[in-house]
């Protein structure tokens, strides 16, 4: 029997990327504001600090796009995009997600408890 | 900021920084200038000590934040093909095959016995290959004319060969078999390593948990 906490850190681990990938679809957005975003949400991260390093993975993978932009209150910031590939993988997750949610959902909502 | 806060900033970066010299140079520094970055920030617009405290608290232990830097940092690609590129091929002879088996030891995707494996077959890469065939075709025959019989001036010659000599499919089987076995190895060390790289990245993310 899995534990609780184990449950919401499986749940978590094969969506978190394409959330950061969703957020990024209405523009680019900077480190700091996008992990503050994800982390806002409280179910998605436990500790922002190591959504950098999957940022990485995701720039190194060519899901996202990197870009310094100066910023008016302090120094340059590293702006983030996602580029036609993170776009295409948002696309096939939305879809495997649609369906595999559509399927617990009825599958739980027949439980009797 | 108090100097409470400021010290519990300076602490959380001296802790991250010793936390982070087991990773790759290139990663340390992107990771370190990535958090920087991120406390510099959240510390410019927090207008109270307990959102200095908040914001290092929302980030997370310095150690965690490098176990997910470790796992998802360049293991595999590029840097196994380097590898494996300078196990083969003697660019500058024995020093390649040196540098490429000190990358195969000091990885963390193979085994023991995997690497023991890699540093086995063929060791110099396809410089020992090359030595065996050279061996081979350099091979000196002495022969020696023997008169046929006491009449006459026919002569039997018997050559001798102080190297390896090999023939027809035997000679063929060999030399296969020494072209194919580092392709083999490579490539078997190659399908392990992606695996395990991928397993790597999967548990980083799970350490978001």
């Amino acid at each position: 029997m899995v534990v609780r906490a184990d449950l919401a850190s499986q749940l978590r681990r094969g969506a978190l990327e394409y959330c950061v990938l969703a957020l990024l679809t209405s523009g680019p957005r900077y480190g700091f504001d996008l992990v503050r975003s994800l982390g806002a949400t409280g179910e998605m991260v436990t500790g922002e600090g190591t959504l950098y390093p999957l940022l990485s993975r995701l720039h190194r993978e060519g899901l996202v796009s990197t870009e310094w932009r100066d910023s008016e209150s302090g120094p340059p910031r590293k702006y983030y995009s996602t580029t036609p590939q993170g776009v295409e993988a948002l696309r096939s997750f939305r879809s495997e997600w649609d369906r595999f949610s559509k399927s617990v959902d009825a599958i739980l909502g027949e439980a009797r408890i | 900021m108090s100097p409470e806060a400021k010290r519990a900033v300076a602490d959380y970066r001296n802790q991250l920084r010793r936390s982070a010299r087991t990773l790759p140079r290139a990663a340390r520094k992107e990771l370190l200038a990535e958090i920087d970055g991120h406390i510099n920030e959240g510390s410019a617009s927090a207008r109270t000590d307990a959102e200095v405290f908040a914001l290092l608290e929302d980030l997370g232990a310095p150690e965690s934040i490098v176990k997910a830097a470790q796992t998802s940092a360049p293991t595999g690609g590029g840097r196994t093909i380097v590898m494996m590129l300078l196990l083969l091929i003697p660019i500058v002879p024995f020093v390649s095959w040196i540098f490429g088996a000190s990358m195969l030891v000091g990885s963390r995707l193979w085994t023991t016995k995997e690497k023991a494996l890699g540093l086995l077959v063929w060791p110099g890469g396809y410089l020992g290959l090359a030595e065996i065939v050279v061996l081979i075709r350099n091979a000196p025959e002495r022969c020696q004319s023997i008169p046929f019989s006491n009449e006459g001036s026919a002569t039997v010659t018997t050559c001798v060969s102080d190297g390896i000599q090999l023939h027809g499919v035997l000679g063929v089987v060999a030399f296969a078999v020494w072209l194919g076995a580092p392709l083999v190895v490579c490539g078997y060390l190659w399908t392990v390593g992606r695996r395990r790289h991928a397993l790597n990245r999967l548990s980083a993310d799970a350490s978001f948990a």
